[in-house]
């Protein structure tokens, strides 16, 4: 039986990156981790949340036995393009503290056929990052595995 | 004057130490002799192999495995035997034209094969996503045979040798995408993305591996002659591949894994090419 190790979503994480932190090789201190809770936008047309960003609570059955840190995201990446794009909007309950970053990273779309029972197995490689806005980011391996933990860390101020 | 007295002295000692032991040393007996000339015999086959090459025969065949392949797979799927069969031959063709050409009184062969593969491989779980993959290609193994039994048969023989192996080919793969964040969930009812179904090309790639063989080789009637080859193969390099890695190798098989083993039944036509002595070892 075949048991695929390769991931098509890429775990996220944000880190808060205070003035006394210091980030060596894209690890930042796990206290500085933050929660992120996802919320819809009512009404919105050109602002789409995409329904299968999990985090730990939702995330399907087939994943439950993943140790994935509280907190921590899954960005799903386009099946048809070798670039993902994602816009992120942080809310903080005061119009002041609202504020808007993108993202956009590319990757090497891997395809292998295992089985005609198993199915084909899709890898991605060579994962780096194309555009961000934000204060700091770090992808940790050029592939994504699902015994990742983390695969991208995002630290904002 | 006393160091070169000593000197001398242990000379001598051992002047007469060695005549002494050189008089001990028995003188070759007749046995002996005998066993000697019986190890150089059976160097003999070496003593050939290192010779001047002497073409024996040239078999000329093909690989029928590809035929008894379907006939034993059929018994055992899912469906009626003769869906098997036809599922199996609609999906896997194969045809492979073999050569080995005999030198040394049967002692070595160098062996060439052509083929022609192509496999077509469909999901056949209704659970995973659909997929079609197609793979076709042509290949050629050149080797070299060595007959360990040359002493005690004629036309038979038990070799072992190792084959380098190449082909070329092209393989494409029609599959689905399935993504419901990025939409691409199949729903009839409902507009699909138009590139739901992806179909990735990929051609002019190329492949090499290497194998060592054991075989058999047996005179079945007159001048046909039948044989198995059991291989162990493992992959060196593929070259050309884009998004697409490579399923199957025409020739090789399936890549799964480091290490291959398979199994292929020989008809050969036995042309001689150096007439025979008389029955100097055992024949059918």
């Amino acid at each position: 039986m075949y048991v695929s190790r390769n991931n098509t979503e890429a775990a996220v994480r944000f880190y808060a990156l205070r003035p006394a932190t210091t980030v060596r090789n894209g690890l930042a201190p796990a206290r500085n981790a933050v929660d992120t809770i996802f919320t819809l936008v009512p009404g919105g047309r050109r602002i789409r949340i995409f329904p299968a960003i999990a985090t730990e609570a939702t995330r399907p059955a087939g994943y439950a036995n993943e140790s994935i840190p509280p907190g921590a995201f899954f960005l799903p990446t386009n099946p048809a393009r070798d670039t993902s794009s994602y816009l992120f909007i942080l809310r903080t309950g005061t119009p002041a503290r609202r504020r808007v970053d993108t993202l956009t990273f590319a990757y090497d779309r891997k395809l292998l056929v295992i089985t005609p029972n198993c199915g084909y197995d899709q890898q991605l490689d060579n994962v780096r990052i194309v555009r961000h806005t934000f204060d700091s980011i770090a992808f940790f391996n050029t592939t994504l595995f699902i015994s990742d933990s983390v695969n991208l860390r995002i630290f904002i101020r | 004057m006393h160091t070169q007295l000593g000197r001398w002295a242990v000379f001598m000692l051992l002047l007469v130490w060695a005549v002494q032991v050189q008089a001990q040393v028995p003188r070759p007996t007749r046995e002996d002799s005998i066993a000697v000339k019986k190890m150089l015999d059976s160097l003999s086959a070496f003593k050939l192999l290192l010779a001047v090459p002497r073409p024996y025969a040239l078999r000329v065949g093909t690989d029928v495995s590809y035929f008894l392949n379907g006939v034993f797979a059929a018994p055992f799927g899912a469906e009626s035997l003769s869906d098997n069969l036809q599922r199996f031959y609609s999906s896997v063709q194969r045809a492979e034209v073999s050569a080995e050409l005999v030198f040394n009184d049967n002692l070595y062969a160098l062996a060439a094969d052509v083929g022609y593969a192509s496999v077509t491989r469909s999901s056949a779980n209704p659970r995973q996503t659909a997929f079609q993959y197609r793979n076709t290609g042509s290949y050629f193994r050149l080797g070299f045979d060595y007959n360990f039994f040359q002493k005690t048969f004629d036309d038979q023989a038990v070799n072992l040798g190792f084959r380098y192996g190449r082909t070329t080919f092209s393989h494409d793969l029609i599959a689905e995408r399935i993504s419901p964040a990025w939409g691409y969930v199949f729903d009839p009812s409902k507009n699909f993305p138009d590139d739901y179904e992806q179909t990735v090309p990929n051609e002019r790639l190329s492949a090499g591996w290497i194998e060592i063989v054991t075989g058999l080789r047996v005179r079945i009637w007159r001048g046909i002659v039948g044989g198995y080859t059991f291989r162990v193969k493992t992959m060196l390099n593929v070259k050309g591949e884009n998004r697409l890695l490579a399923n199957e190798l025409p020739g090789f098989g399936a890549v799964r894994g480091a290490l291959k083993i398979s199994f292929n039944y020989h008809l050969y036509y036995q042309i001689p090419l150096k007439k025979k002595r008389g029955l100097g070892k055992i024949s059918q």
